[in-house]
């Protein structure tokens, strides 16, 4: 299921992601954040996926992007513990770092996404480990969050 | 690292002087003047430098605050182009000199200004005039991600420990060694009056820092500070009665890949520091070893890292053997082939957080051989890798005229 070129406005879209650039090119991305779907921009015409959300094709200029859902599984690319940052609900930087990653997603090389980890302890997370997606509640607002993926291994 | 492609065109090389500078030095203690205050006064020094007067000056080219804010403020009854370029300086730098190689104008101010917010110090905290400031580089430099303002953003500070990461994951990455980085650049800020540092610190310093964001703890941050540089550039033929000597802009080159974010970024070893970096020796007649002051972006330490790489100083995941190879114990500091400093003003890990433009107003100094108990004696050529390896790496190789 996608979602057309014109977002439809939900007004969850300002009260779930308070501060986010949400615009007519991320609408279905953060649409998708509220139902625990990770939707990612695909052209119609090549088949390359690109993110964050842009209205052209990068690789053919195609108008014909829309979301997509992915699988969700991948490998981490980037990992960062946060010891300091933005304030957040549930997010307690004295008693654990927080982790950040970008995870490099299967349908893609190149192609990732940034979120959080869930499922393991924060200094365990690895460059390479493979990862699926998870979903995290911070006060009524979903964030992307990653898990180890435990049953494909290395 | 050496020309692959076809011939480039000479175009404005050598062609090209900075024949005035000017700055207020990094202020990290006080925090009652304005961004235009600092831009004002370093634009009227680097005029008064030039020995020029407001009238002389036909284009304007600088970051914030806008150039129409800083043109009034001056005084020029004269301006005949002008951009509002995004930091570091080197894009405006850039845009000066091609406008005078063109003829859109004959002499430029080029300026930068950096200012710290709230959250950066307590000084600035304490200002209640910053209160409701809005974060001007980082609007400048990218577009916004969907993840701002929350713990999963990798945007800005977080990308660069981020990639540190990836860089321990590639290569391994030894925290002696990166700390030699914040060493060598405190302990050459001693010699710079213009310094926020407090002092030297050591290598033991460093290590018991506090982590910030893993890999990289309190040392690997650049000083934020407030003031402002400006340079005055114009034809390299008409610079005969220029009272200090003229440093030629030999070549400048800010490139970008095709993924130019912190979290899309292609790799390590494609990145717009090396796509920099691989035309700047395109470029340039001189090379690696013909360089006599290193100039390397410390925003965060381990940029130095990429550009040491990408210049061809060591082989990738080469930086920290590099750094430990090209110790001088005895100065506690940098000194590649037993010569060579890097940031001899202390960078923006140990002078203050210019965005680049302290390291750029050094290298004048130095080629003009009026970097003082810093000098490195007959400095003729200079090279400044500057920014990051996301959407901002500008390199830049100067000369002395003869």
């Amino acid at each position: 299921m996608t979602e057309g070129p014109v977002a439809q406005w939900d007004e969850r879209l300002r009260t779930k992601f308070p501060g986010a650039s949400v615009d007519h090119d991320s609408a279905p991305y953060f649409r998708g954040l509220l139902e625990h779907r990770l939707l990612v921009n695909r052209c119609a015409d090549c088949g390359t996926w690109h993110h964050p959300p842009r209205a052209l094709c990068p690789a053919c200029h195609s108008e014909a992007v829309a979301a997509e859902p992915v699988s969700g599984r991948g490998v981490v690319y980037l990992v960062t513990l946060l010891r300091q940052g933005p304030r957040a609900p549930g997010v307690d930087y004295a008693s654990a770092p927080h982790p950040v990653v970008a995870v490099e997603l299967d349908e893609q090389s190149g192609l990732r996404v940034t979120g959080t980890v869930t499922g393991c302890a924060p200094t365990e997370v690895r460059i390479g480990q493979r990862v699926r997606l998870s979903w995290l509640d911070r006060d009524g607002c979903p964030v992307l969050a990653f898990t180890p993926d435990r049953e494909e291994g290395l | 690292m050496t020309s692959t492609g076809p011939r480039v065109r000479r175009g404005l090389s050598d062609r090209i002087a900075i024949t005035g500078v000017g700055t207020t030095g990094c202020s990290r203690t006080e925090a009652t003047a304005t961004p235009a205050a600092h831009a004002l006064r370093a634009c009227a020094a680097a005029i008064r430098d030039a020995g020029l007067r407001s009238g002389d000056i036909d284009g304007i080219f600088g970051s914030t605050p806008a150039v129409s804010h800083i043109a009034r403020g001056l005084g020029l009854t004269n301006t005949k182009a002008y951009l509002n370029t995004a930091p570091p300086v080197v894009t405006a730098l850039m845009a000066a000199a091609a406008a005078v190689h063109g003829g859109l104008c004959d002499t430029a101010l080029v300026y930068h200004t950096y200012f710290r917010m709230p959250g950066q110090s307590r000084a600035a905290a304490a200002d209640p005039f910053r209160a409701g400031l809005r974060d001007v580089l980082r609007e400048s430099w990218s577009a916004p991600s969907e993840s701002d303002g929350t713990p999963e953003s990798l945007a800005m500070a977080a990308g660069y420990a981020a990639w540190a990461s990836r860089y321990a994951a590639e290569f391994g990455l030894s925290r002696e060694e990166l700390g030699l980085l914040a060493v060598n650049a405190h302990s050459n800020a001693r010699a710079n009056p213009l310094a926020a540092s407090r002092g030297p610190i050591t290598l033991d310093d460093y290590l018991a820092s506090r982590m910030i964001r893993d890999p990289l703890c309190l040392y690997d941050m650049d000083l934020p500070a407030d003031g402002a540089d400006a340079f005055v550039v114009t034809l390299a033929s008409k610079t005969a009665r220029a009272p200090s000597r003229p440093v030629l802009i030999h070549a400048a080159v800010t490139a970008l890949t095709d993924h130019p974010d912190e979290q899309s970024l292609e790799s390590l070893e494609h990145s717009a520091i090396t796509a920099t970096a691989n035309e700047l020796w395109r470029r340039s007649a001189a090379g690696p070893d013909d360089f006599d002051v290193i100039f390397l972006y410390d925003g965060f330490s381990i940029i130095e890292y990429l550009w040491l790489e990408a210049f061809g100083y060591c082989a990738p995941g080469g930086a920290g053997a590099w750094l430990r190879n090209n110790w001088d114990p005895a100065l506690n500091s940098l000194r590649y082939r037993g010569r060579v400093p890097v940031n001899p003003h202390g960078g923006a890990l140990g002078e203050g957080a210019t965005q680049g433009s302290g390291h750029l107003r050094e290298a004048v100094a130095q080629l003009r051989g009026k970097a003082g108990a810093r000098q490195v004696a007959e400095a003729r050529w200079a090279i400044l890798g500057i920014g990051g390896p996301f959407f901002n790496a500008q390199a830049v190789a100067l000369r002395t005229a003869d």
